[in-house]
């Protein structure tokens, strides 16, 4: 026999607590659920798009007024892109008068009149232009189809407006895109406080996006660890397996195990997600990875930032915020002696999870709008109960430095050690416990009694 | 080699459950932990197998510290335990991985026990009958005596040098506590040194050579059963004879602990007395049709001390 270390037989129990977990039903279920749902999404997000974009819109033909000529001028013969589904007719004030009345009457052929109104503000040089719409409600035209007329002729108008004054394509797509902006606040004593733009839609959407699967990856994790480990207590296996193995060859292997299982579900969820996308694009005459109602959230240049050190970075930190989660479910899982009391056993784990999700949604929040948020933001991704749901999203899109990165790994490094140091100290004497769940006041008693060297082995 | 226990003190607070035991197992063969429910007998095998820590005292094996993950120990525990879940063979090839028997070595010896144990059935669902689709059956779907057998099969797969057996037969219907007790037998045969805690004293009686009787954490009685039984004498007097023999026992004020249609169990103080109550009989010609004199049974010797140290 050669069995020398505490970590004897990690290996055997991760394979065993792999290989069941994937052979059980539930398991089975779940994942073939998942996968299904991913695979399908892209393709029917963009199918449901083209059978709401194939409802005939109510609105075929538009009579225009505009009160000022520039704004007349606009229009004429200058219908793009969607407006081109429409048959424009340009009024004069006489007839946008008499077109309004058989609107009101439910004559004439006319579905919908839009009247542009020049603005002008008394106090300044600025004006605005007014789009108003006038339909017949008892008509068959419907509101969102007025709705979806007023929408692109604004749009068009935007660019029409632009391009009279003499600006080029280029210059006008430059000038309609999302911009980057800094604001800087000098304060009284001439100290200049730098505050950080607003996130973008598709980097929020990113940010969130991590953030729900690592919460949802840490959950599944420390939830499946604890009820390994509960099972085992349960059944009473546990007394047969500690002729064999230490309790922390038993937790660690149950915890690499799960970590592998997780980490395999999102390589599988990625990868079915992937699928979808190519199925998206092979299917639909679009020719387009992504359904178009996505394409405005999700856009591979948020990622443009992301080198090899922040992806490693990034990696390291989501990787030991599990490690950290599944250690602290572990010694929850084993507080306990029936599955019954799993859910009790599970609620400090379940509060300090909550705590490091909600810290990062509410830095996420915030960080929509622009602003100085340097205090809370350096609490939120220096905690270490936080730092794994936020920062290797914000590293990856560059919202924060690699050096904030790395420090923040640190931390976490540095508290994972702290937990398994404490775990290892007191986790033999807490799965040995069999009876009521044990509070964190009694662990905190054991341990130090464990580090007089009280107990003798 | 050697097991032995020396001055092993285990408390829950203020409460002393095994107070300064010392045995010693020189030689192989079965040792006997008895006692009543909570007398420490459990706690102490725990102690053994590295389960509990104690509080003072040595555990060693061949003189130096026992470490439970250096020996190769079959346990078959007091609190039955399987994965509800998992199926049988998956369960037994896991433990033996554990205690590091090659996957294919582990696989015969399974099928070896699966059938000495008459449960093939369980392990080996679908094979060899026209059911191919019969899935392989998890731990509870078998009744508690099979499980029972699956756990010795586990506690025996590896074949080991210490076997610790709490309570084997509790729960047992009378063929498979007889099939569990020639599987013991041959375990002695191997030589394995053997630790048993039963409540059950003839199965003791059977085949342990020494014991040692706890008693709330306190040895009561150890030593050599045979010793044991000697020391006690040959005190209990079994008499059969045609006719009343009341009168004759009231004048010789003996202790009646037992009185049948059929005999007399009478305990005597000595050898002595009984021959002097025998003589009595026949010289007043009262037809004696049995006699004998036998030493106390175990069961007469853990009530005796296990009742006189509650009193």
């Amino acid at each position: 026999m050669n069995k020398k270390n505490d970590l004897y037989g990690w290996e055997k129990v991760c394979r065993y607590s792999v290989v069941q977990t994937m052979k059980s039903r539930t398991m089975k279920v779940v994942l073939a659920v998942i996968f299904i749902l991913l695979f399908f999404s892209m393709p029917a997000v963009t199918l449901f798009n083209q059978k709401g974009g194939k409802t005939e819109s109510t609105v075929h033909k538009v009579s225009v007024y505009a009160d000022r000529k520039a704004l007349q001028d606009c229009f004429e013969q200058k219908f793009t892109g969607d407006l081109k589904k429409y048959t424009f007719t340009i009024l004069t004030g006489e007839e946008m008068e008499k077109t309004l009345q058989q609107l009101k009457k439910g004559s004439g052929d006319c579905d919908v009149l839009v009247e542009i109104r020049a603005e002008e503000q008394e106090d300044s040089k600025h004006y605005g232009v007014e789009l108003l719409t006038h339909y017949n409600e008892k008509s068959k035209v419907k509101k969102k189809d007025v709705t979806t007329l007023a929408q692109a002729m604004t749009d068009n108008l935007k660019g029409q407006l632009l391009s009279v004054g003499g600006m080029e394509k280029e210059e006008l797509q430059e000038l309609l895109a999302d911009t980057a902006y800094e604001i800087k606040t000098v304060n009284a004593n001439g100290k200049i406080k730098e505050d950080q733009e607003g996130l973008g839609d598709s980097s929020y959407v990113f940010v969130y996006a991590y953030l729900m699967v690592t919460c949802f990856a840490a959950l599944i994790a420390g939830s499946k660890v604890a009820e390994l480990i509960v099972t085992e207590k349960t059944s009473k296996v546990i007394e047969y397996l500690l002729t064999s193995v230490r309790p922390l060859a038993l937790l660690v292997g149950k915890v690499a195990g799960t970590m592998l299982i997780v980490f395999m579900m999102l390589i599988g969820a990625a990868m079915a997600l992937a699928g979808s996308m190519l199925a998206n694009y092979l299917i639909f005459d679009t020719k387009k990875f992504l359904p178009e109602a996505l394409e405005k959230f999700i856009h591979g240049q948020v990622l443009q930032n992301a080198g090899f050190a922040e992806i490693v970075t990034a990696v390291a930190i989501f990787f030991l915020g599990m490690l950290f989660y599944c250690i602290l479910a572990g010694l929850a899982g084993a507080t306990v002696s029936k599955i019954e009391e799993l859910a009790e056993g599970m609620k400090i784990f379940s509060f300090i999870l909550l705590i490091g999700v909600y810290l990062a949604l509410a830095l996420l929040t915030m960080s929509v709008s622009s602003g100085n948020f340097s205090v809370f933001s350096t609490i939120v991704y220096d905690c270490p109960l936080s730092s794994m749901f936020i920062v290797p999203a914000y590293v990856l899109i560059g919202r924060i430095t690699l050096k904030k990165a790395v420090i923040s790994l640190g931390i976490l490094a540095a508290f994972t050690g702290l937990a398994v140091y404490f775990v290892t100290k007191v986790f033999e004497h807490v799965l040995y416990h069999n009876g009521s769940t044990m509070k964190f006041k009694e662990i905190l008693a054991i341990y130090q009694t464990k580090k007089k060297g009280e107990i003798v082995k | 080699m050697s097991l032995e226990v020396r001055e092993l003190v285990k408390k829950y607070g203020e409460k002393t459950v095994v107070d300064h035991l010392n045995f010693k197992m020189d030689k192989p063969g079965v040792y006997a932990l008895l006692g009543t429910n909570g007398a420490g007998k459990t706690t102490t095998i725990r102690m053994i197998l590295g389960m509990l820590y104690h509080d003072s005292g040595e555990i060693l094996w061949n003189g130096g510290n026992l470490d439970p993950m250096k020996l190769n120990i079959g346990y078959l525990a007091e609190e039955r335990g399987l994965y509800p879940k998992y199926t049988l063979m998956d369960q037994l090839l896991y433990f033996a991985a554990l205690k590091n028997v090659p996957k294919e070595e582990a696989k015969k010896r399974i099928r070896y026990w699966a059938e000495r144990l008459q449960v093939e059935e369980y392990l080996y669902a679908g094979e060899n009958t026209k059911k191919k689709k019969e899935k392989p059956k998890t731990a509870d779907q078998l009744s508690k005596g099979n499980q029972q057998k699956i756990q010795l099969m586990a506690a025996l797969l590896s074949e080991p040098e210490l076997l610790v057996l709490d309570e084997p037969l509790s729960g047992l219907d009378p063929v498979n506590s007889d099939l569990f007790k020639t599987i013991i037998r041959e375990q002695m045969e191997r030589d394995v040194y053997l630790i048993m805690s039963s409540h059950q004293m003839a199965t003791i009686e059977e085949f342990c050579s020494d014991i040692t009787i706890l008693n709330r954490g306190r040895a009561v009685l150890q030593g050599n059963l045979n010793e044991i039984k000697k020391s006690y004498g040959r005190v209990n007097m079994i008499l059969k004879c045609d006719g009343d023999i009341d009168a004759y026992v009231e004048k010789h004020q003996l202790n009646v602990t037992l009185k049948t249609p059929e005999d007399y169990h009478i305990k005597v103080n000595s050898e002595k007395e009984a021959m002097d109550f025998l003589a009595e009989l026949v010289k007043h010609q009262v037809p004696v049709v049995h006699f004998e004199l036998r030493e106390p049974s175990l069961h007469e010797i853990f009530v005796e001390k296990v009742g006189q140290n509650n009193e």
